[in-house]
């Protein structure tokens, strides 16, 4: 519209995961898991508890080190 | 070993940024709390809270202009939509000053319609400049990875 601007703030949904899982199946600890990609404990528990949304940087190396591909490990609510 | 090496991950930098943008917030809140104290319970004259009134204004303008320019998104207002928005913020000021203080006397239009009139023009052009700034930052960024 020409002449009106809109603000538009961008809802942050986090997306739903199944790391837990993946980590379980790779078996690793949570620390293991941190350590291997270079995060703390704590950030990994936040994201398999939902509470943190990770870069597409640290999904991607999470993937790498579950042997997961994305599509297996985070989607968005509403996407089964 | 007495301190345990901690590592920074991306989830503790986006945390301290949040951190920066809430105690910035509060320390600005504080410093207004300061200056208006100082004017209105202390009874000080207005030039003895002036670099507190720089501090503040630097402090405010200086994170929305860095907003606008790491940004690049913030509208860039057209020629004919900068005429309107300066039109309407000028009135507002001008209403507001005449019902405060009422028709100035003509040896006093050099401090009080020059600064209604061009405090506005100055800011609404501070703003298209750091925001069309902002824009072509990001751009020139997208072409040169996108090389």
């Amino acid at each position: 519209m020409n002449g009106i601007y809109y603000i538009q703030i961008m809802a942050t949904q986090i997306p739903l995961n199944r790391l837990k899982l993946a980590r379980v199946a790779a078996g690793l600890t949570q620390a293991e898991l941190a350590d291997r990609v270079g995060v703390t404990r704590q950030t990994i528990g936040l994201i398999e508890a939902g509470g943190y949304n990770p870069t597409l940087k640290l999904c991607l190396r999470l993937a790498q080190v579950t042997h997961k591909t994305l599509d297996e490990l985070f989607w968005s609510q509403g996407e089964e | 070993m007495f301190i345990q090496k901690t590592k920074i991950d991306e989830r503790m930098r986006s945390n301290t940024r949040h951190a920066a943008a809430i105690w910035l917030g509060v320390t600005q809140i504080l410093l207004a709390g300061v200056i208006f104290y100082r004017l209105y319970a202390l009874g000080q004259p207005d030039a003895e809270v002036r670099d507190f009134q720089a501090v503040l204004a630097i402090s405010i303008f200086g994170y929305l202009a860095l907003q606008l320019i790491l940004g690049g998104v913030m509208p860039v207002p057209t020629w004919r939509g900068a005429v309107a928005v300066y039109v309407a913020l000028t009135s507002v000021i001008v209403a507001v000053c005449l019902i405060v203080y009422g028709w100035p006397k003509p040896e006093e239009w050099a401090s009080t319609w020059l600064p209604v009139l061009a405090g506005p023009a100055l800011f609404l052009c501070g703003y298209v400049l750091v925001a069309r700034l902002g824009q072509w930052l990001v751009e020139r960024q997208i072409e040169r990875m996108s090389e």
